[in-house]
C-alpha cells in the first residue's frame, strides 16, 4: 500500500454546551465531557450522551451521518448547520434549537415552521 | 373523552408535525362526544402548549387524549415502498393515512440509496425482463420465489418512466436515452442512477411532490406505532402514539400496507438509517403473518471503515467502484480476490456474498488493514477520471481529508439489507387478512442473495402493487367495527410504557446498543452455533425480563426513550427471528455462512417460515433439518 497509512486516530475531548428546555422562558444549559475520535460529528457524539450521560436529550435525525434526510439541522456555536456534517472540536461547542420560538423539547423544533435550513 | 376525527376528502398539504396538528390543518374538525361540537384544533394547541410548559405529562391523563383516525387504508412508514403505496392506493379511490416514524419521504432507507436501481429497460444493450429475472434468480442461489421476483423484474421498468414523469433526471446518454451500468452480478447493463450519488434523494423527492399533493393522502409525521390490532383473523388498523405529544392513536382501517423497512438497526455496523429497527417485522409476528428466510441478511462488502467520514454514507465505495474498478488490497499492498476465485477482468463484478467471505477471510488470517479491513484504492487513476466519476462528492472527500490520487480507504462488510422477511403472495397480501407488506421488509423476492440494483425496485415495483390490491379490497366497505375490547390490550401497553418507572433499570437505548453488539459480534456474516446459542439465549432474556425493567424518563414531549423501547420490542422480535432461522440452516449458502457447516446442501434448498404461538417462535425447519 503506497500513500498515507492510517494510524489509529488520537481520542481528544470536547465539552458539549447544550440547550435543554421546552419553551423560550422555560430553558438552562447542560455542559457534557466527551472524549471523541478525531473526525466524529456532533450527531455522533449527541448519539453518544443519549447512551450515557443524557438518556432524555431529544433531537432528532434518521439517516445517521448521510446528510440526505436532513432532519438534524440545529445551531452549532450559533451557526445553523447539521450535526451529522459538522465536526467535533476540542473545547467548548454551544449546541442550540435553530429556534427558541419554535422548540418542542431541547433541539427538536416543531417542523410544521421549519424553514431554514444551512447553506 | 374519545375524539373521534372525521377523514375528510379535502386537500391537505404535506404537513409536518404531530398527528393532531397535521390531520387537522387549518380546518376546524368536528368532534363527536356527545352532542357537543369543539373547536378541536384549539384544544389540541392548548393542550401541546399545557404539555410543552411543564415537559411532564399529568400523571393519568393518557385516557384523556386517544387521537381516533379512520381510513380505507393505513400505509406504514414513508419510504419509496410507502410512498408507492400511498399513491397507487389513492389511485384506486381509497383515502390513505401514509405513517412514518420520522418525516415521509425523508426517513427509511430509500433516500440513503446511492446509485444502482436495476430495470431492463434496454436503453444501453439488448435486454430483457427475462434476463433479469435470470440474474436474480443466479444471486438467489436457490431461494427466490419465482413469482415475487418476476413481479420485480417485469415490474421495475415502468417504473422508472413513471418516476421520470414525476422529474427524476436519471442520468442519460449524449442520444438522450436513460443511461445504464452494469453492477455485480448483472449480465447486462442494466441499473440506472441520478448523478451523483443521489438515485435516493431524487426518488424521495419526486415521491413526496405526489404524495404531498394528492387529496386521497394524509401524510402523517412523527408516529410511531406499535401494534397491528387484528379481529377474527382480520386486520382492522393500529395503534400507536404521536411522538410529540405521547398521546395514544387509534387508526381503523380494511386495510394496513407495512412498508416500513428492515431491521437492519439491529447490527451495530450498519448502512440503515436510525428507524430501520424490524418494527414490521416485530408487529407481522405478533399479528398472527409469517416471516422466511430471515437468516440471510446482506452484508455490504465495501463498508466504509477508515478514517472516519461523515456526510457521506458508509455504502458510498460500491457505486464508485460500479463506476471506477478501483484495487481491493490486503494490509500488505497485495491484491487478495484471485486466492478466492475471483480473477477479474478489470471489472468490478465480484457477486456480494463471495466479497464479503474474500475480506473477512482475509483479516481473519491477519491480513487486514489498520483499522481490521482491507484497503481500497483508486490511486492508480488520473484525476480528471475521479473528477468525472464524483463530481462535488470530490469535495465531501475533501472535508473529511481523503484525498484518493493520494491515498487508499479503508473498507470493511457492513451489515445492508434484509433479504428474508415477511410472508405475501403475488398481491403482497400476507396470511393475515388485509394486512399486505412491500419494500425491504417482504421476504422471498432475493432469495439467499440480493443483486446489486433489486432493492429499489423493491420498494417500487412491490409498493405500487401492495397499495393497488388493499384499495380494491378495502373501498366500499364500511370501516371495521373496534367494539367488543377491540385494541384494548394494545393500548394498555402504551400506557404501561408510559407510566412513570418503578425501576432504575437502564435506558431501552443502553439495551439497544447491547442487542445490535451481540448481532455484530454473534450474529455476523459468518455464523457458529455456539455464537448463535449465545445470542438466542440473551435475546430471549432481553425479550422476556430487560424488556420490563428499563427505565424511561416521565417526559411526554420527544421522548425517544419511549419510541426506543417499543423498537427494542420489535427488534428482539426481529433478532430472535435471525438468530432461530441462522441456527436451523445448517449449511452455507448465499450470505447465511457457517463456520461449522461450510458447505451448500441440496436438501436445504428451502424456504424457511416462521411465526410467532404463544410468544415463542416456531420454525419449519427445527431439528435435524430438512
Amino acid at each position: 500500500v503506497s500513500g498515507t497509512v492510517y494510524q489509529a486516530a488520537s481520542m481528544r475531548s470536547a465539552r458539549l454546551r447544550i440547550w435543554r428546555g421546552t419553551g423560550p422562558e422555560n430553558g438552562h444549559y447542560d455542559e457534557f465531557d466527551l472524549e471523541f475520535e478525531d473526525g466524529e460529528s456532533v450527531l455522533d457524539g449527541l448519539v453518544r450522551l443519549r447512551h450515557g450521560a443524557a438518556p432524555d436529550l431529544a433531537f432528532q435525525f434518521s439517516c445517521l451521518n448521510a446528510n440526505v434526510c436532513k432532519e438534524c439541522a440545529m445551531r452549532i456555536d450559533g451557526a445553523v448547520e447539521y450535526a451529522c456534517v459538522a465536526k467535533l472540536k476540542t473545547g467548548v461547542t454551544q449546541i442550540d434549537p435553530i429556534s427558541y420560538q419554535r422548540v418542542m423539547r431541547d433541539l427538536v423544533i416543531d417542523p410544521r415552521k421549519r424553514h431554514t435550513t444551512p447553506s | 373523552v374519545q375524539i373521534l376525527l372525521e377523514l375528510p376528502g379535502a386537500s391537505l398539504e404535506e404537513s409536518s408535525c404531530g398527528v393532531v396538528e397535521s390531520s387537522l390543518r387549518g380546518q376546524r374538525a368536528s368532534i363527536r362526544q356527545g352532542k357537543i361540537s369543539v373547536d378541536f384544533a384549539t384544544a389540541v394547541n392548548r393542550r401541546r402548549r399545557q404539555r410543552a410548559s411543564t415537559g411532564i405529562k399529568p400523571k393519568d391523563a393518557w385516557m384523556e387524549n386517544i387521537i381516533a383516525l379512520e381510513a380505507d387504508v393505513v400505509v406504514v412508514g414513508g419510504g419509496g415502498a410507502g410512498m408507492f403505496a400511498a399513491i397507487y392506493a389513492a389511485r384506486h379511490r381509497a383515502r390513505v393515512i401514509l405513517i412514518d416514524k420520522n418525516l415521509v419521504g425523508r426517513g427509511g432507507a430509500t433516500i440513503m440509496a446511492q446509485m444502482t436501481c436495476a430495470a431492463a429497460l434496454a436503453e444501453m444493450e439488448p435486454d430483457s425482463p427475462e434476463l433479469h429475472f435470470e440474474d436474480t434468480l443466479e444471486a438467489g442461489r436457490g431461494l427466490c420465489n419465482g413469482s415475487l421476483a418476476a413481479l420485480l423484474c417485469e415490474g421495475s421498468p415502468q417504473r422508472i418512466r413513471e418516476l421520470a414523469n414525476w422529474r427524476v433526471n436519471w442520468a442519460r446518454q449524449e442520444n438522450g436515452k436513460i443511461h445504464q451500468v452494469k453492477a455485480p452480478g448483472h449480465t447486462r447493463k442494466r441499473c440506472v442512477y441520478v448523478d451523483f450519488l443521489s438515485t435516493g434523494v431524487a426518488i424521495c423527492a419526486a415521491l413526496r411532490r405526489q404524495t404531498s399533493k394528492d387529496s386521497m393522502i394524509r401524510v402523517l409525521n412523527n408516529l410511531c406505532l406499535t401494534d397491528l390490532v387484528v379481529r377474527d383473523g382480520e386486520a382492522v388498523g393500529a395503534v400507536g402514539f404521536d411522538i410529540a405529544t405521547s398521546d395514544a392513536v387509534t387508526i381503523k382501517a380494511n386495510a394496513v400496507i407495512l412498508c416500513s423497512g428492515g431491521m437492519m438497526k439491529m447490527f451495530r455496523r450498519t448502512t440503515a438509517p436510525n428507524n430501520n429497527t424490524g418494527d414490521g417485522v416485530g408487529m407481522a409476528l405478533r399479528a398472527g403473518a409469517r416471516v422466511i428466510d430471515m437468516e440471510f441478511v446482506q452484508f455490504y462488502p465495501n463498508g466504509h471503515l477508515a478514517p472516519r467520514m461523515v456526510g457521506l454514507d458508509p455504502t458510498t465505495w460500491e457505486p464508485t467502484r460500479v463506476k471506477l474498478g478501483g484495487r481491493l488490497l490486503n494490509g500488505q499492498g497485495d491484491e487478495f480476490l484471485s486466492r478466492y476465485g475471483d480473477y477479474g477482468d478489470g471489472e468490478y463484478n465480484t457477486a456480494r456474498d463471495l466479497l464479503t467471505h474474500a475480506i473477512y477471510s482475509e483479516v481473519a488470517a491477519g491480513r487486514g488493514s489498520t483499522h481490521g479491513g482491507v484497503y481500497l484504492s483508486f490511486q492508480h487513476l488520473p484525476s480528471d477520471a475521479l473528477t468525472a466519476a464524483l463530481g462535488p462528492v470530490i469535495t465531501i472527500f475533501q472535508r473529511n481529508n481523503i484525498d484518493l490520487t493520494k491515498m487508499p480507504v479503508e473498507v470493511f462488510p457492513i451489515a445492508h439489507y434484509q433479504m428474508g422477511g415477511i410472508q405475501v403472495n403475488t398481491q403482497m397480501e400476507t396470511r393475515v387478512r388485509g394486512l399486505y407488506a412491500a419494500g425491504e421488509i417482504v421476504g422471498g423476492a432475493n432469495g439467499a442473495n440480493r443483486l446489486s440494483g433489486n432493492a429499489l425496485p423493491e420498494a417500487i415495483v412491490f409498493g405500487g402493487l401492495a397499495g393497488e390490491a388493499a384499495a380494491k379490497s378495502a373501498v366500499g366497505r364500511p370501516p371495521p367495527r373496534w367494539d367488543g375490547g377491540t385494541g384494548a390490550t394494545e393500548l394498555d401497553l402504551i400506557r404501561r410504557v408510559k407510566a412513570p418507572a418503578k425501576t432504575e433499570g437502564p435506558s431501552p437505548a443502553r439495551v439497544l446498543a447491547e442487542l445490535r453488539e451481540l448481532m455484530w459480534t454473534k450474529v455476523g456474516a459468518f455464523r457458529t452455533d455456539n455464537d448463535l446459542v449465545q445470542a438466542r439465549n440473551r435475546i430471549f432474556e432481553m425479550r422476556n425480563s430487560d424488556l420490563d425493567q428499563l427505565s424511561i424518563p416521565p417526559l411526554a414531549v420527544h421522548n425517544a426513550s419511549l419510541v426506543e423501547w417499543f423498537e427494542l420490542r420489535n427488534g428482539l422480535h426481529a433478532a430472535e427471528a435471525v438468530v432461530v432461522s441462522a441456527l436451523n440452516r445448517r449449511e452455507s449458502r448465499g450470505a447465511h455462512q457457517r463456520l461449522d457447516f461450510p458447505q451448500t446442501h441440496e436438501a436445504y434448498q428451502v424456504n424457511q417460515h416462521i411465526e410467532l404461538i404463544k410468544g415463542e417462535m416456531v420454525s419449519d425447519l427445527q431439528g435435524d433439518g430438512p
